[in-house]
């Protein structure tokens, strides 16, 4: 009867969080005692100080994630019909954290190797996989008083929208909500000029991707100069980036601090360089193809945002976002068209051609596949001091689908935490959130060496 | 029949004693600002270039957490590193006038947070950084008191907009040392919810004069029993510290 009502994967969540809940709700005790006990010694407490060999101000941390996560695929839809996308519906990741800051008189080195194995079954098949890579490896020097030169592979990112960050051209994912993945580190080169807090301005070269970075295929080299101001209760940024010989893009960011409680913020961008595939049908001809070959128009995002404080801690954050960089209607339905069509010719004569023309329908490259969305997020940080919490919904306005997501970590001492993140997405297989898959989550520990 | 200049002196009697007595008004103003700034000072506002750093502990009946954070505060900014516990070690927050940046070391992002998200017990995020009530607050001298047999001024302050942690401060101020002794904080309405007390044990030297600085901070929790943060400042130490420190872009890394 119970497994009627709900999945396995979904009972293993449920019970996650149970056990959360009990764990973060325990009866509180009474400590008669008011005394104010001494504070120990600090034994272990990280190498934070001259200490002969190692320099004043070095830090090295070492961490730990391991994690088992469990994906409901959607093989329903055109989009992943026989599970085509090859995801994994099952799995185990671990993952080694080192990380270093080593000052070099005017100069500070980072280092943050990571050496990932995953282990996971694709359409019943066993599949492993170990890499190593440095998510970031770069330095920074400081050249007199006002100047900064970093290289080497970091992450530059900024503004304040938590759903998506349209005006960096860069990193236009945030995972601020997912406990486990981390932003891949590019490779940089920059140059700042900082005369004082209120102002400065940087020069950014973005040379290559990682070798494990998706985005690596087709990448072209950019540049940019972006500007930066920060009053008493505003900061803010303009930046103006290029890509090879394409047209060149505008994007900007500001936060409004209104109250202690109350921040209001914005993000856009504008450009006539577009990285996305639209469809195209043609007489016979149905395919993706480049947006600049079809259609050269000015696309623009732009993301308004609020969030508020309540007293007990609670912070709840209301973002929309508004772009003509996805899907209009009418592209929409010849999108579904192109994906119907190339999935039923998968196993004919062109079954080469429609697999690509598949994956691309798969990701054609938009930062979002469609107009309009609204984001809503509750976030409650140090709950009864033991757990943070957060619960986050996203609709696609254009095709009602949407995601219902929740995230918890659990301190487990000084050393370790828990996690738990999952999702479930609504609307059916051919809706931008359902296309793939229905459900996710994983859980975990981070683990800390020190 | 009074003279000409005997009835201006009477017309201006009670402008004279208005003008008097707004410029005493004034004048107390500006010694209750001067007590604030200097107290300030001993609370790492108002100084170029100063590190410190803090041992916080967080007592609840059922709960006990100790954290260890470095404070750089340039001018009227902070930026606070945490170094313990190690599953928090890396994590930054930075405060430039009413903004504030909390970020992870993983290469996320920096978020913008408000004063009143909570960092951990009694203490708020404001608590931690450097403190600059003369900006923050409008003062008034309201009396003198004894706090642990020293003698003090006690300030009413009251916030001068909503960007700030607390609504309304009463604060004792040594009157010889010019460090703060004892605060109240309370609500809009009035309610008492938490109470601070100080020692200054700890000296800097700026200027080519010695500073107090607060070394110990207790925050009690008014409104729940049991709840208390202690703060304990250390390694207190003027240093060259360059603007880009405390740019938020120097916090994604």
């Amino acid at each position: 009867m119970l497994q009627r009502l709900i999945s396995r994967p979904g009972a293993v969540a449920l019970m996650a969080m149970a056990l959360c809940l009990a764990y973060v709700t325990v009866a509180q005790g009474s400590n008669p005692d008011y005394d104010i006990p001494d504070i120990p010694e600090m034994a272990g407490a990280g190498l934070d100080s001259g200490s002969g060999w190692w320099p004043e101000d070095a830090r090295l941390r070492l961490y730990g994630v391991l994690s088992v996560f469990d994906l409901g695929v959607a093989e329903a839809g055109p989009f992943n019909i026989g599970n085509f996308a090859g995801l994994p519906d099952r799995g185990r990741e671990g993952e080694l954290r080192p990380e270093l800051q080593l000052p070099l008189n005017d100069c500070t080195a980072n280092l943050k190797p990571r050496l990932r194995y995953t282990s996971q079954k694709i359409n019943g098949q066993d599949d492993t996989e170990t890499e190593l890579f440095f998510n970031a490896a770069y330095l920074e020097c400081r050249l007199g008083y006002a100047f900064e030169l970093s290289a080497g592979r970091q992450s530059l990112q900024w503004g304040n929208g938590q759903y998506r960050s349209p005006s960096n051209p860069f990193f236009a994912e945030t995972v601020l909500f997912n406990p486990v993945q981390e932003v891949l580190g590019k490779d940089f080169v920059t140059v700042s000029y900082r005369p004082n807090m209120d102002w400065g301005v940087t020069y950014i070269a973005h040379l290559d991707n990682s070798h494990v970075d998706p985005d690596r295929a087709g990448f072209e080299r950019s540049h940019g100069i972006k500007f930066d101001w920060t009053g008493r209760w505003f900061s803010g940024g303009a930046i103006w980036s290029k890509r090879h010989d394409r047209p060149s893009r505008f994007g900007a960011y500001s936060t409004f601090t209104l109250s202690d409680a109350l921040l209001v913020y914005g993000e856009g961008t504008t450009s006539r360089d577009a990285a996305g595939l639209l469809p195209l049908i043609d007489g016979n001809e149905v395919a993706m193809v480049p947006a600049n070959d079809i259609d050269d128009r000015r696309r623009s995002t732009l993301l308004t945002g609020m969030s508020y404080t309540f007293a007990g801690g609670l912070t709840a954050y209301l973002e929309y976002l508004r772009s003509n960089e996805g899907f209009d209607d009418r592209q929409s339905e010849d999108w579904l068209t192109v994906a119907r069509n190339a999935a039923a010719n998968l196993n004919g004569p062109d079954a080469f051609t429609s697999a690509g023309i598949l994956a691309a329908a798969i990701d054609p490259g938009w930062r979002q596949l469609r107009n309009d969305y609204l984001f809503v997020q509750l976030v409650q940080t140090e709950y009864r001091q033991k757990a943070d919490l957060a619960l986050r919904y996203v609709r696609n306005l254009d095709d009602d689908g949407y995601e219902i997501s929740a995230a918890i970590t659990v301190r487990l001492g000084d050393y370790a935490e828990w996690f738990f993140s999952g999702n479930r997405n609504y609307g059916g297989p051919e809706t931008e959130f359902g296309r793939l898959n229905r459900y996710a989550f994983q859980t975990g520990f981070r683990i800390y060496a020190f | 029949m009074k003279s000409p200049k005997a009835k201006l002196a009477e017309i201006l009697k009670p402008v004279t004693f208005t003008a008097l007595f707004a410029a005493a008004a004034g004048a107390q103003a500006i010694d209750a600002e001067k007590i604030l700034a200097a107290s300030d000072r001993a609370r790492g506002g108002g100084l170029p270039g100063i590190e410190w750093m803090i041992v916080m502990q967080t007592v609840e009946p059922d709960f006990e957490e100790i954290r260890k954070m470095q404070v750089r505060a340039l001018d009227n900014t902070s930026l606070a590193t945490t170094v313990w516990p190690p599953r928090m070690s890396g994590s930054k927050l930075l405060q430039v006038g009413r903004n504030m940046w909390y970020a992870k070391p993983d290469l996320r992002k920096p978020i913008s947070i408000s004063s009143r998200q909570k960092l951990s017990g009694p203490a708020a995020n404001g608590d931690i950084a450097s403190t600059n009530y003369v900006l923050d607050y409008d003062p008034t001298l309201v009396g003198e008191e004894t706090v642990n047999g020293e003698p003090a001024h006690v300030l009413d302050l009251v916030a001068k907009n909503k960007w700030v942690t607390y609504d309304r401060i009463r604060y004792w101020v040594s009157k010889q040392r010019k460090v703060a002794l004892k605060a109240e904080f309370y609500t809009v309405s009035g309610k008492l919810f938490k109470t601070a007390t100080f020692e200054n044990d700890n000296e800097i030297v700026y200027q080519g004069e010695r500073i107090p600085f607060v070394s110990k901070m207790i925050i009690r929790d008014e409104v729940k029993d049991g709840h208390y943060s202690v703060l304990e400042y250390s390694a207190v130490e003027a240093k060259a510290l360059s603007p880009s420190q405390f740019h938020v872009s120097s916090l994604v890394n």
